[in-house]
């Protein structure tokens, strides 16, 4: 029997993160490793080598998800709603990125999204259907507020 | 990265919260932008962008500028 490397067991543990999301369930080290019917020990260092690597972001002092873009592990301003499932982004490239990672991978991706003007708190909707977004009212504008070189000082906000 | 009922009240958030305004763009490129990033995120073969690539695709994105250049 062939013993995975790190960096194979990294990416059966990345793509159960992301697979656990769609169900609609914020992943943990338990239910990644009886998913994959792998020790929660190297599942552990898992987690660890893809929050060091960028891919996964931990609440700081545990190994509870906070972000597996493009996906939230907590409750956010951007709610997905595709199919009978809702999920979290956090922002609203990820919010757009949960359909568009789907309809890449030839899922069913008609989605929308659901968020609050920043300034106003106003409600506004994407919807994302046969591949197109449109949005309601039409002429909402995305912005981002730090430069793509800072956005590693702070992730949260970006 | 969030999402405003118009570029005025960008302007107004920002006078309001003394954050300068950053990038401001179109629903186009946020949803190009969504397509080329995310399109591998559940192959099981993805891996994390070089700084090159993350470049070339913002620029494919149409956003490009000192704002979306990141350094390696």
């Amino acid at each position: 029997m062939t013993v995975p490397t790190p960096q194979e067991i990294d990416a059966a543990v990345r793509l159960a993160i992301q697979e656990e999301f769609l169900l609609g369930r914020r992943p943990s080290v338990a239910s990644v490793a009886s998913t994959l019917g792998r020790d929660a020990s190297d599942v552990d260092a898992a987690f660890d080598r893809l929050a060091a690597g960028r891919a996964v972001v931990l609440v700081q002092g545990t190994r509870d998800i906070l972000m597996a873009a493009p996906f939230a592990g907590v409750q956010t301003d951007f709610r997905v709603r595709c199919g009978e499932r809702s999920y979290y982004a956090n922002c609203i490239w990820d919010a757009v990125g949960i359909p568009a990672m789907l309809a890449a991978a030839g899922r069913p991706s008609n989605a929308s999204v659901e968020t609050r003007c920043a300034d106003c708190a106003a409600p506004l909707r994407l919807e994302v259907a046969d591949g197109s977004l449109r949005a309601e009212p039409p002429d909402v504008v995305a912005h981002f507020a730090v430069p793509a070189a800072q956005w590693w000082a702070d992730i949260v906000f970006t | 990265m969030r999402l405003f009922r118009s570029e005025e009240h960008v302007a107004r958030w920002s006078e309001e919260t003394g954050i300068p305004v950053g990038d401001v763009f179109s629903l186009d490129s946020l949803w190009r932008l969504a397509q080329l990033w995310f399109a591998d995120r559940l192959s099981p073969d993805w891996r994390r962008r070089t700084v090159d690539e993350a470049n070339a695709l913002f620029a494919k994105s149409g956003l490009e500028g000192a704002f979306w250049r990141l350094v390696g």
